[in-house]
């Protein structure tokens, strides 16, 4: 299993921290943005996909993070870590996504449009289980859906859930045990559906 | 795989198949090609060095999608004022017959006097409408309604909101829901059909009576009557999940007969910040037994503390939980929400005895680690470090350990220096090199710094 990147502990001596590279990126140094995307990046990607943005969207989904992200880096403050910092970004990007998508889906319908052709499939898309997965997790509710996302997936300890989501430590607890709940009883439902 | 133990037993194969999803989800990153693909488009944000410098390069990029949203908004826009114009004219303020349609979403239609025949109103339609004696009647989306030659009007489905000016004495004004009369002398009131044919009154204002063949009930405004399940011959047995709503329930009678509609009333209760009305309706739910009932009973305590700023009694309402529900599937939630609240609420003793029960209950729990370590924080601050040690050794041990590895980690080197132990300075500079940048980092620097023996002869 891969550790994600925001998590991984970074040996001091060798590889800036994220306090340095952002202090770096303020100054202008185009390789310290770079170091920080690329440090972030896949876990930004894997988080938006989780979150339901769909393959066609997640680059667009990926760059307006990181547009936020550089935009606002002035007013990081550091008081919560920048992964967190991040995360945040990318829950409340990955929730204008899906509204937006929603919003062009009801005037396509509205107006009769044709549907857009289907996208090319993915290369990360490496399963029909992960499809499914998917699937199951677009019923769940976005609160419900982002606390587990952010605990099954990303792996986060429930403190820093709790800044991402918002909300109190209990709250990210009861949300996940409702989520786990119903994303079991859903898959039992689908495997009894299957042929 | 990240201990998916909750998704069910191990051979069962559809939690091995769900775990299994996880696993690959946790390791869908994208490849080289999109990543560089992906630095490429975010390198335009830092555009030369300066965030001001932003703007260009996104606008650019972003000007067609606005353009064409703006160009669908304008064009839905044109359409809803089309179609408006074109219902319009086809409602003369002569008496209506039968009136059935569809029209786009939130389009309202105003009609004058009705007289005998059906109304309906199409998906995402709304009708508002004048009845004999003046009575008016609101259609909601998928409505329909049936007015007799004396002007008596018929629920058959959906929602329907009345306004009945006051009626001279002696009389009263009448409005049908299925076998059901709901009698009104001046008020306003709403009623409902699901699809369950079950019949929902909401009053705003005045006084309101349901009957058949005797008086149900009599509902003041702010309270609600739901009939019992399918009161009709045809109606489906299991009645279809209706929309929450800010609803009052007057007595735990009739109107609680649905589970989900409570349920759903008690949450939009909630959602309008109206914890008491919220906490009768849990309370009529817990008598209700099931899934539902055990939900509601530890909702109680939460409502009751987060909400009413009654810690005492939300532990009471917790324990009652444990009492009725032992092996609750809510059941470490209520364990820990306890600990948490005497915590909150200065009853350390209490809080310890609870978080040690907890330990020795749950071994397999995966908040273990973090009831360990509450466990461990209140033995420190009354100063027993032994058993604080312990405690921050039992939460580190576990395999969840997550979030409260690092002040397990932190505080059971601490204890270690303040029992003197040689092994104190090592464990705070395996600390140190594990999180360089953690929450205790200075704490740790000074413990270092005051030195092993000489801090624990300061004490």
């Amino acid at each position: 299993m891969n550790t994600p990147s925001l998590m991984r502990p970074v040996p001091r001596s060798s590889v800036p921290t994220d306090t340095e590279l952002v202090a770096r990126c303020r100054r202008g140094d185009h390789g310290a943005w770079r170091m920080l995307h690329d440090r972030h990046a896949p876990t930004v990607y894997r988080f938006l996909s989780a979150l339901g943005v769909p393959p066609e969207e997640r680059e667009d989904a990926c760059q307006d993070v990181f547009i936020a992200v550089y935009r606002s880096l002035d007013r990081f403050r550091g008081a919560a870590r920048l992964s967190t910092w991040i995360y945040r970004i990318a829950a409340r990007g990955a929730g204008r996504a899906m509204h937006k998508r929603r919003v062009q889906s009801l005037l396509a319908t509205l107006l009769l449009r044709e549907p857009p052709p289907p996208p090319d499939p993915d290369p990360s898309e490496r399963s029909a289980r992960l499809a499914t997965l998917d699937t199951l997790l677009d019923r769940l509710s976005p609160k419900k859906r982002l606390v587990l996302v952010l605990f099954e997936i990303e792996e986060l300890p429930v403190d820093e859930i709790a800044k991402i989501a918002g909300c109190p430590e209990n709250t990210v607890w009861s949300r996940l045990h409702h989520a786990r709940t119903e994303l079991a009883t859903m898959a039992r439902k689908s495997a009894t559906r299957a042929p | 795989m990240n201990g998916t133990r909750w998704t069910g037993d191990e051979n069962d194969p559809v939690a091995a198949e769900l775990g299994r999803a996880l696993d690959e989800a946790r390791e869908r990153l994208p490849d080289d090609v999109t990543l560089r693909r992906m630095w490429a488009r975010a390198a335009l944000a830092e555009g030369g060095g300066a965030p001001d410098e932003l703007d260009a390069p996104v606008r650019r990029a972003r000007a067609p999608r606005w353009l064409g949203f703006v160009t669908g908004m304008a064009s839905t826009a044109a359409l809803a004022v089309a179609c408006a114009v074109w219902l319009w004219p086809r409602h003369p303020s002569a008496p209506v017959a039968v009136a059935t349609r569809t029209a786009p979403a939130a389009v309202e239609t105003l009609l004058g006097p009705t007289a005998e025949g059906t109304i309906r109103t199409g998906v995402g339609e709304r009708l508002a409408l004048t009845l004999a004696g003046g009575t008016e009647a609101r259609l909601e989306s998928s409505a329909a309604m049936k007015v007799d030659r004396a002007g008596r009007a018929a629920v058959e489905s959906g929602e329907i909101a009345f306004k009945v000016p006051h009626q001279p004495t002696g009389h009263s004004y009448v409005v049908l829901a299925g076998p059901y009369r709901v009698v009104v002398l001046g008020t306003r009131f709403s009623l409902r059909l699901d699809d369950a044919k079950r019949v929902f009154v909401d009053v705003q204002e005045g006084v309101v009576e349901v009957w058949d063949h005797a008086r149900l009930a009599r509902l003041a405004p702010g309270e609600t009557w739901a009939s019992p399940e399918a009161p009709v011959a045809d109606a489906p047995s299991a009645p279809a999940k209706t929309r929450a709503r800010a609803v009052a329930v007057a007595s735990p009678g009739p109107a609680a007969t649905n589970v989900d509609d409570t349920e759903a009333a008690a949450q939009a209760a909630l959602a309008a910040n109206e914890p008491t009305r919220a906490l009768a309706l849990y309370r009529v739910l817990v008598q209700h037994g099931g899934p539902a009932s055990e939900n509601a009973a530890y909702e109680i305590g939460k409502i009751l503390r987060d909400r009413m700023g009654q810690p005492a009694n939300a532990v009471a309402a917790w324990r009652r939980y444990r009492a009725d529900h032992p092996n609750g599937l809510l059941r470490v939630e209520a364990d820990v929400s306890i600990i948490e609240t005497l915590v909150h609420a200065g009853d350390p003793s209490g809080a310890l005895a609870e978080a040690n029960d907890f330990v020795r209950n749950h071994p397999d729990s995966e908040r273990r680690a973090e009831i360990a370590r509450v466990a461990g924080d209140l033995y420190r601050t009354r100063g027993d470090y032994k058993r604080a040690l312990t405690a921050y050794q039992i939460a580190l041990a576990s395999p969840q350990v997550r979030d409260a590895a690092e002040p397990a980690t932190f505080h059971r080197a601490e204890c270690l220096m303040r029992l003197d132990d040689p092994s104190g300075a090592e464990a705070t500079r395996a600390y140190l090199r594990r999180w360089p940048s953690g929450r205790f980092r200075t704490e740790a620097e000074r413990l270092l710094e005051s030195g092993d023996g000489a801090f624990a002869a300061r004490l």
